[in-house]
């Protein structure tokens, strides 16, 4: 008797043990189209438009990836209408990149879109947020040949590019903290369309309103990513020292093709920002020391000894100082803080910071910013 | 007279059941609480919190050293007599039952939002039940090395809160007391809930091998808790603007949602089914501490019995009750206060009183 007690047991037991595994939650694979990458955009009647573009593994497919685009309210929505064209249903969770028009950046309320990828947890908060200079929808269509899948490619373009310093790299979370922060403003990767590629044209700079409000450079990014000490690895910039005249045969002077420049790559830098305020006015100074190796100096024979160090030296710091001091005022002229000197406010100016916290832009943009750069050279390479 | 002396738990079993019954109900949540009261400075109120325990804790060591020999199911009728003292076991035995029931709800709230969603409450209470019945069914050892051994088993877990780190911004933090004391005092309510737990050596204590070590066991499981919670506030506190941080509600996972590696993405799922194997420790022992309570209550050895009966009353339970995740949490905050009162007032009381019962005897 005891022995049968037992073996009705264990196969109760077992029974149940069939019921315990998530079968409720379970998503096969086959039934599944993954979202890789994401596209939002505005069209000309101010409709919103939701791109799409996920693998297909099937050997039978002669295209190897399905985009689609439908006209949405609201992301969430946009997915009964993917199910309804995709083979499988749409799941979110491996998304890699997010792009988003630069069309749909003029509307005040974007951001709000992206609330259900930090309400869902089975969403991730990994995906790249991409701004698109022109229509996203060129980006959807384009079929390179000689790169990897679309969706794979951007992402690792972005990657890559924040790696080589010549853009920010903004993924969803740290674009949520960027925009709730109160004291700073959010900077996004910047995409354009050319003409047989997709290409990073620097990054994009959105105001407390919500709006873009102007972007940067390769190179202006390189110097917002030292000011925001996000720096990766070693970024290089180029020094261009006003236009070489040329003479050319026949006496006369033209801009030449090979310009005065130097090169560097900055091996290790330091930066200290030291904060005040007085007559209700906040000031930053920015000390950056920077340990540099000369890797190029284009047409200056004249300098290329090692006496002349302290002379490229000080070229060098005051061409940097030039640039800094001009990224900056064209951020406060936007009324733009990318770099997070509103953090340093509220760190040790807490009175005055708490005053002008809800308005930061509009205190940044009156803010005195001053940059003292000091560069040493390390190293002139290998040659004499 | 040694009852319990066949079952007792070495040292560091000890420190670690002390340890393992207190991280368990606030940790997914804590920078969030915290953080609604004191900002950043929220970890110095970490901070008073933990000096408030250990001083509970001591004071609960104070009361037990009297009669080392006896838990508190056998203290209360001593002094209190049969009917007074059997009152106050029931209520005891209460507490420690709301306790399993809420920390043990408040999991199947985390896994249903976070997780499993579809899946109906009852195959998740059954799947997590089946581990407590086998884990409370023991004896105080078993539960001891269970507790020691998810202890070290699951250390990696702290490892994994130094990836975010790599975003952190440690400007968050200043200017420390930004408000002055106030917030940060105000904010020492909200650590109670995330270190109850202390309690447990009410019942412990006469299990406790060498007995002159309890004073440092507790000092050691409180501090180990402590750096614990530190690091998933601290963490998160530094990963997330100030501004942000409090419309999350479990930080500490969230803070583990950008990590991404080549091979493995979404690690804050894998981190909240290592927890499971931590936070079952807090109510496997509320759970063992109210059903010993019951076995003594009623004179029988063995709390087996008792254990299967509230087992099968929670599963009951869920198919009838279905609590929505905003109960929980208010469950969760009464039973913060609640607990208070057991894990303070009653030791205090209790201690005042056995000092005059003491000195009067001593008069006579």
């Amino acid at each position: 008797m005891n022995r049968f007690c037992q073996a009705v047991l264990v196969i109760l037991i077992a029974l149940g043990m069939a019921l315990l595994p998530g079968c409720y939650d379970q998503m096969n694979l086959e039934d599944a189209s993954i979202a890789l990458m994401l596209g939002l955009d505005v069209d000309n009647n101010g409709q919103f438009l939701v791109y799409t573009q996920s693998p297909v593994f099937s050997r039978e497919a002669k295209e190897k990836t399905e985009t689609v685009m439908v006209t949405a309210d609201s992301i969430r929505l946009s997915r009964a209408k993917f199910d309804a064209v995709f083979t499988g249903i749409t799941t979110g969770g491996k998304l890699q990149t997010i792009l988003i028009g630069k069309r749909l950046l003029q509307k005040k309320e974007w951001f709000t879109l992206f609330d259900m990828f930090y309400r869902v947890p089975k969403l991730t908060e990994t995906p790249r947020a991409v701004v698109v200079d022109g229509s996203v929808k060129d980006i959807f269509e384009f079929k390179p040949g000689d790169k990897p899948r679309l969706s794979l490619h951007m992402s690792k373009l972005i990657d890559t590019a924040n790696m080589s310093d010549i853009t920010v790299l903004t993924n969803l979370q740290e674009l949520r903290r960027q925009m709730k922060e109160k004291g700073m403003t959010p900077s996004l990767s910047l995409i354009k369309k050319g003409k047989d590629d997709v290409l990073v044209t620097g990054t994009a700079l959105i105001n407390k309103k919500n709006t873009f409000a102007g972007q940067l450079s390769l190179q202006e990014s390189t110097l917002l990513l030292i000011l925001q000490n996000q720096i990766n690895g070693v970024p290089s910039l180029v020094l261009d020292f006003g236009p070489a005249k040329e003479e050319e045969d026949g006496g006369n002077e033209t801009e030449a093709t090979v310009k005065n420049v130097i090169a560097i790559d900055i091996t290790s830098y330091k930066r200290k920002v030291h904060t005040g305020f007085s007559n209700g006015k906040f000031s930053f100074h920015v000390d950056l020391h920077f340990n540099i190796v000369i890797t190029t100096l284009q047409r200056m024979d004249s300098m290329s000894k090692r006496e002349d160090k302290p002379a490229i030296e000080r070229m060098i710091t005051s061409a940097l100082t030039k640039d800094i001091d001009a990224l900056i005022s064209k951020c406060q002229r936007a009324s733009v803080d990318p770099f997070g000197f509103g953090l340093y406010a509220r760190a040790y100016q807490y009175k005055s910071w708490k005053s002008v916290q809800n308005e930061w832009d509009k205190a940044f943009a009156e803010a005195e910013v001053g940059v003292h750069v000091k560069t040493s050279i390390k190293s002139f390479g290998v040659l004499e | 007279m040694k009852k319990y002396a066949l079952n007792d738990i070495t040292f560091f079993q000890y420190i670690f059941m002390i340890h393992g019954s207190q991280l368990g109900f606030g940790l997914l949540s804590l920078p969030a609480d915290l953080a609604k009261s004191a900002g950043t400075d929220g970890w110095i109120s970490l901070l008073f919190g933990w000096l408030l325990a250990i001083l509970g804790s001591l004071i609960t060591l104070q009361v037990m050293k009297k009669h080392p020999d006896l838990t508190v199911y056998d203290l209360l009728p001593r002094y209190f007599g049969r009917v007074l003292g059997a009152v106050m076991n029931v209520c005891l035995i209460g507490y420690f039952l709301l306790g399993f029931f809420i920390a043990f709800s408040a999991l199947i709230g985390f896994f249903k939002v976070e997780l499993l969603s579809n899946t109906p409450n009852f195959l998740m209470v059954l799947l997590f039940l089946l581990p407590t019945y086998n884990l409370a069914r023991n004896q105080v050892r078993i539960l001891g090395r269970y507790a020691e051994i998810s202890f070290w088993g699951f250390l990696w877990l702290s490892l994994v809160y130094l990836y975010p780190l790599k975003d952190s911004h440690w400007i968050h933090m200043l200017p420390i007391l930004k408000e002055g004391w106030g917030p940060v005092l105000h904010g020492i309510k909200t650590t109670g809930i995330a270190f109850l737990g202390f309690e447990i050596s009410l019942v412990l204590y006469p299990f406790l091998k060498h007995k002159e070590k309890a004073a440092a066991g507790i000092i050691i499981g409180n501090s180990i808790t402590l750096v614990m919670y530190m690091i998933v506030t601290v963490v998160s506190f530094l990963f997330f603007s100030p501004d942000d941080l409090l419309s999350y509600e479990f930080p500490t996972l969230k803070v583990l949602k950008v990590m991404e590696f080549r091979f493995l993405e979404r690690v804050e799922i894998v981190v909240l089914v290592a927890y499971v194997f931590l936070s079952i420790r807090v109510w496997t022992h509320y759970l063992f501490a109210a059903t010993f309570g019951i076995s003594r209550l009623l004179g029988k050895q063995d709390h087996k019995l008792f254990v299967k009966l509230v087992s099968i009353g929670t599963l009951l339970t869920y198919i009838f009750y279905k609590p929505s995740f905003h109960e929980m949490g208010n469950m969760l905050g009464m039973f913060g206060h609640l607990g208070w009162v057991t894990a303070f007032v009653f030791p205090c009381f209790l201690l005042a009183y056995t000092s005059i019962i003491r000195r009067k005897e001593g008069g006579r």
